[in-house]
């Protein structure tokens, strides 16, 4: 037997822009079924097929209305024919006796017999059971087929047919608005207009977006000015929770100058990752992020994912502020030159693997110690008397790139500064000796 | 008679918020063993204070971050823990701290170009409570924005270090945990130790240094061969 679920937004909302439109609830509805529909002002879907996968009807049926009430639609129905469960989402109030009965409902609850509404209650017509009760004939004959159909089709008794939405293979979504914006801090808000549709949409597709692209078209423009400008931001983590990449575009349109204004926008997705959803665990959980607080405190997968999304919401906004460059990680390679052994890039751009490589042992790259501090150039050395502790370790490399060194490379202490991994260049003239470089500090 | 019955002993409840000068404070938050044994015997509760600032200062030119923090974030990190480091004095070198157990994927390095840009990222580390431990080198930082600091680190889970210039010692700090460390110090000594002086802690003032014999992963053989073989000439 076919389960229908009927979506409908809220009455009389008192900010019609808050909600989602009907095609991108759609959009969002089939992460639950295949089978979704436009069906005048509403959204049905069909979930017949799917209440196993997802944990039973109840528990689907709270899953549909639950998520689509945070998306500002809270009026629904569930029942077994699409037009039926849409009258009763349209009617709201709960009905008395059988579920599948129409008969109580009032005539503007199935658009067919709304629309000769005028009609029949001058025929004394006051619900769909006084309509069912006139002659089948003489109501074809006045009315047309389409209002028995829709009636018969509402019961159940004829099939109904739908044309099933389809998400887009590409997200590219314009807004035109209301008036001109100057401020690229004020086109936020008309940007979640257009999140909000991407989110449903990634809801549909199961993903996360990892890169997307905010362009806008200038109203009027000087003739040496590019008449569009355009955004591009980057996330160290797929994502599709909209509050996350709301404020992360309000950080960057910040930092951004339009050039003039605004009065249209546009959305496009470049990247998109599939999403993993958060499974049930056997066990019951820490709920609190206690990182590090106790030996167990992470040991739970959901647990870590928490904490990697938090984590890498702090480092997409960071990078957002400072700058992309200023939040780096860094890759280990295996190179005798000290300075090459290490490679800093952009924490938004590096590996996404940063999660599940926790299994691979840690080994030392090079066997003999190293200096925690690393100096970016080597300094002449001008500190006081040193002591020669060890020494030398000869490094000569590079010569294949280009960037040959030849040094000598000691270990020596300062009374003030510690322990210091200084080094003096190999090739001189034979009359002069290089002066010291201190290169590294064992901190 | 009535006062000879009153117990002097305080209902249990009481007795463990009430916090006596002479006695080493209990730390209500939980605490993370430092790594370095005598130093977890002087501080209140026995490590790092969680949800709290640890003040580190140093002189001009001494680091000695790593030989202090990295027993302790090392156990962090191989829980799965995140350092993150907000403007650094030099680069961290990585082969040398994944010899310490600091694994490179787990450090992040955020380098601002102004104060404010740091004491802006610091805080927002602190409020992410999604970082296992922040580091920050906050040498400009006021003591009200160290307050700012201490009140944003108590709902941070874990821990959070400031480094600043041993020039501030004198100012007032709103971190709970302050120490002074040093290399360098009377008798010399080669290796050096690493000296800890602790400035302020919840419990009476300690008047000694405490010496942690701790070095850098494999330098301490190099050390006591080349001190016992050739003796420690001048250069």
């Amino acid at each position: 037997m076919l389960f229908w679920i009927a979506l409908l937004p809220e009455e009389a909302s008192s900010s019609p822009d808050d909600n989602l439109d009907a095609l991108s609830l759609a959009w969002w509805a089939l992460q639950f079924t295949p089978r979704v529909a436009l069906l005048d002002e509403g959204v049905v879907m069909e979930v017949h097929a799917s209440q196993r996968l997802f944990g039973g009807s109840q528990n689907l049926k709270r899953l549909v209305v639950q998520g689509a009430a945070s998306l500002g639609w809270t009026r629904w129905a569930c029942g077994p024919t699409a037009l039926a469960t849409l009258a009763r989402a349209r009617y709201g109030r709960p009905t008395k006796g059988k579920s599948n009965r129409l008969d109580e409902l009032p005539l503007s609850t199935i658009s067919a017999v709304h629309a000769h509404e005028a009609t029949l209650s001058r025929l004394g017509c006051q619900t769909l059971g006084d309509v069912r009760r006139l002659p089948r004939h003489g109501m074809s004959r006045r009315f047309g087929a389409a209002l028995l159909l829709a009636l018969d089709q509402a019961d159940g008794t004829k099939p109904e047919a739908f044309e099933w939405e389809q998400a887009p293979e590409r997200f590219d979504l314009r807004l035109e608005l209301p008036g001109r914006v100057d401020n690229a801090a004020s086109l936020v808000f008309a940007a979640k207009r257009l999140l909000q549709p991407l989110c449903a949409w990634l809801a549909g597709r199961h993903s996360g977006v990892r890169a997307l692209t905010l362009r806008w078209q200038l109203d009027f423009h000087r003739r040496d000015v590019a008449g569009q400008g355009e955004l591009v931001m980057r996330l160290s983590e797929a994502s599709r929770d909209i509050n996350r990449l709301h404020r992360l575009l309000a950080e960057h349109l910040n930092r951004t100058t339009l050039g003039g204004p605004v009065g249209d926008l546009s959305l496009h997705v470049d990247k998109v990752e599939p999403l993993a959803i958060d499974s049930d665990c056997l066990f019951q959980e820490h709920s609190t992020l206690g990182l590090g607080a106790g030996p167990d405190a992470l040991a739970s997968p959901a647990a870590q994912r928490q904490q990697r999304q938090a984590l890498s919401t702090l480092l997409d906004r960071l990078s957002a502020r400072l700058g992309k460059d200023h939040v780096r990680q860094a890759v280990v390679q295996a190179d005798h030159r000290i300075e090459h052994t290490q490679h800093w890039v952009a924490a938004v751009d590096a590996l996404p693997s940063s999660g599940n490589t926790s299994t691979i042992p840690v080994q030392p790259i090079a066997d003999h110690p190293q200096p925690s501090w690393l100096l970016p150039q080597p300094q002449a050395l001008t500190l006081g008397p040193l002591q020669w502790l060890a020494g030398p370790h000869r490094v000569e490399a590079g010569w294949w790139d280009g960037q040959n060194v030849a040094r000598d490379y000691y270990l020596a202490h300062n009374e003030q500064a510690g322990l210091l991994w200084v080094f003096r260049e190999r090739h001189v003239q034979e009359t002069q000796s290089s002066p010291l470089f201190l290169h590294g500090i064992f901190s | 008679m009535l006062l000879a019955h009153r117990s002097p002993v305080l209902p249990d409840h009481i007795a463990q918020t009430v916090w006596r000068g002479n006695a080493l404070g209990g730390q209500a938050t939980p605490v993370l063993s430092t790594g370095h044994a005598a130093l977890d015997a002087e501080l209140p509760g026995g490590g790092w204070p969680c949800q709290a600032l640890t003040e580190v200062l140093q002189a001009p030119g001494v680091h000695a971050e790593w030989r202090l923090l990295s027993p302790g974030l090392a156990r962090l990190v191989s829980q799965g823990g995140t350092v993150l480091l907000v403007n650094p004095p030099h680069s961290p070198h990585l082969p040398a701290l994944r010899r310490e157990g600091l694994r490179e994927d787990r450090l992040v390095w955020i380098q601002t170009r102004t104060p404010t840009e740091a004491l802006w990222a610091t805080e927002q580390a602190l409020k992410s409570r999604s970082v296992s431990a922040v580091l920050a080198w906050l040498p400009q930082a006021r003591s009200d924005q160290l307050r700012r600091l201490q009140a944003c680190a108590m709902h941070h889970p874990a821990l959070a270090f400031i480094f600043r210039r041993q020039a501030s010692r004198t100012e007032a700090s709103a971190a709970p945990l302050r120490l002074e460390v040093g290399v360098s110090g009377y008798p010399p000594k080669l290796p050096p130790p690493l000296r800890v002086n602790i400035l302020k802690r919840r419990g009476p003032l300690l008047d000694r240094i405490i010496e942690l014999p701790h070095w850098p992963a494999g330098l301490e053989p190099l050390i006591q061969r080349s001190v016992s073989i050739k003796g420690c000439g001048p250069w």
